[in-house]
């Protein structure tokens, strides 16, 4: 088997996501100025949120990218472009490796479905055959220690057995490129050890990791680069500590005077 | 595979043919999750099939003034493919409306919930069958081969449910109002298609009203089998046609427009 050289790779990359619904509502020009989310847009009458605004980046092998901004700044955007769940408007997105998008943990489940039922769902989701189907939910219910509960319905669950359940599902699928909205965690202190063990050999895995959070301490514990972002633009991009710093230096301006003001 | 980014073209419609283990799973799996906790499960659809069949039957054969036996077993058979049939216009708009959380997590493969959620019907469509086979085991209908032609119905059928789904989850996603227009309008086409009365009993000039009606042809070549008649070319070609076009309306619905749902839902 060859090995592919893994990237992903942002160009001009522009998103504009439409408004429905909204037209006979008028936009004041003060909240035009909020601090939080993207810019508001008009064209042809209709409501766009500017959510990316050429947007460039390129990342290889054993790059781990964390995205720093307010609330609206445009991070799970930028993630949902680049696993091709939002389709830009312009620029261009080029993608070599298999990629895996958490987004929001737990899709998918029903309450009225067993452990083991939901990992068979899962597996037939990523197209495993039998035996590999078989190994996995092996695997991963040996690791998540919920016993009896295995078999009992969902509904039943608390919501750390939830947690541990629909994580630890995430973090047994290989992947090339992992997208991290508000990254992954579960349960209590003790499985919490083992969980970080595991999550660990996973990201270590993954040859690119992009991760949006608000955890300066997350951040800098996976990640050796940052991107800060506002209004769908990407300010700073560089080393991690670095980024996080000019975060922090952005700040305090930032909200007095509702505008950015960027080095220059 | 259901989580996958993937060049939409004309063919991507079409391209779950080729893995059916994800669909027909991902339906069965949404069909058991429907009747868990419930006595009789999947009996639901056809004790309700049952007993309206035997309720509305004895006050229309009284009005038609024709056999009770007969009509009940003509009403059934309409009955069951109606059930399809109108579940196609009605239950096509809720694929990407109900599967949002996933269209908004994942880059979903989006012809994989088309084709789960069209087998998923016929998984409905399947149960009522039972129906007749108490009636042939009954001796009411002799069993013939031309039952055997329900299998190219069901094909025809399952590519018109694909196509009309990949067009009207589309446009119900983006015009909400649609969903309620066609729910007023179904009442309308099952009184005007031929189900509680029989084609033959309407002429002249009346009878474009089914002749002009897709719905006619649809269930025609459901009822026929099943009540052990001989096939119609006509109603073959004409539902062919049906799925042809619909087919081709989905595909460039898909092709055009699936990458913007993620917008809609």
């Amino acid at each position: 088997m060859t090995v592919r050289e893994v990237y992903l790779e942002v160009s001009g990359g522009n998103l504009m996501l439409p408004i429905n619904g909204t037209e006979k509502r008028l936009f004041s020009r003060e909240s035009l100025k909020k601090a939080v989310g993207g810019r508001i847009v008009s064209e042809n009458n209709k409501k766009y949120v500017q959510c990316l605004k050429d947007v460039n980046i390129r990342l290889e092998s054993g790059d781990r990218l964390g995205l720093i901004g307010h609330n609206g700044a445009g991070k799970t955007s930028l993630l949902r472009a680049l696993s091709g769940i939002y389709p830009i408007g312009s620029g261009e997105i080029k993608v070599s490796g298999k990629i895996s998008t958490f987004i929001s943990q737990g899709v998918g489940l029903s309450p009225d479905m067993n452990a083991v039922e939901y990992l068979e769902m899962q597996c037939v989701v990523q197209g495993y055959n039998k035996k590999e189907t078989a190994d996995f939910t092996a695997k991963v219910l040996d690791f998540i220690e919920l016993g009896e509960f295995a078999y009992m319905p969902i509904r039943t669950y608390s919501s750390g057995m939830k947690a541990r359940l629909m994580a630890s599902t995430a973090i047994f699928f290989p992947c090339d490129i992992l997208l991290i909205d508000e990254g992954i965690g579960a349960g209590d202190a003790n499985f919490s050890e083992k969980f970080d063990k595991r999550l660990k050999e996973f990201f270590a895995a993954a040859k690119i990791m992009v991760m949006a959070s608000h955890s300066n301490d997350l951040l800098k514990k996976w990640c050796n680069k940052g991107a800060v972002m506002a209004k769908g633009e990407i300010l700073f991009l560089g080393e991690i500590g670095e980024a996080i710093a000019y975060y922090k230096s952005l700040q305090a301006p930032f909200f007095k005077k509702n505008k950015i003001s960027v080095g220059n | 595979m259901l989580i996958q980014q993937e060049k939409t073209d004309l063919f991507s419609l079409l391209r779950p043919i080729k893995q059916p283990k994800i669909w027909a799973y991902l339906a069965w799996v949404d069909t058991v999750n429907q009747y868990r906790r419930t006595l009789l499960g999947p009996l639901w659809i056809l004790l309700s099939l049952i007993i309206f069949v035997l309720a509305v039957g004895s006050v229309y054969s009284g009005l038609f003034s024709v056999e009770y036996f007969d009509y009940i077993t003509f009403m059934a058979a309409g009955m069951i493919a109606w059930n399809w049939s109108s579940a196609i216009l009605i239950g096509s708009g809720t694929i990407y409306s109900s599967n949002a959380g996933l269209i908004l997590d994942y880059p979903v493969n989006k012809p994989y919930l088309i084709w789960s959620h069209t087998m998923g019907q016929m998984i409905i469509f399947l149960h009522q069958l039972p129906l007749f086979i108490i009636i042939y085991l009954l001796g009411g209908i002799q069993v013939n081969i031309n039952m055997l032609y329900i299998i190219p119905s069901i094909c025809i059928i399952f590519a018109i449910n694909i196509g009309v789904a990949a067009a009207l989850s589309i446009l119900v996603v983006r015009y909400r109002d649609l969903n309620k227009i066609l729910t007023s309008l179904i009442v309308v086409i099952m009184i005007v298609t031929p189900i509680f009365w029989k084609p033959e009993m309407v002429t002249g000039m009346r009878a474009l009203v089914y002749y002009l009606n897709p719905f006619y042809y649809i269930v025609e070549i459901i009822r026929n089998p099943l009540l052990g008649l001989e096939p119609k070319l006509f109603h073959y070609v004409v539902s062919s046609i049906i799925a042809l076009a619909s087919l081709l309306v989905g595909a460039f619905a898909h092709k055009r427009y699936s990458k913007y749902v993620v917008f809609w839902v």
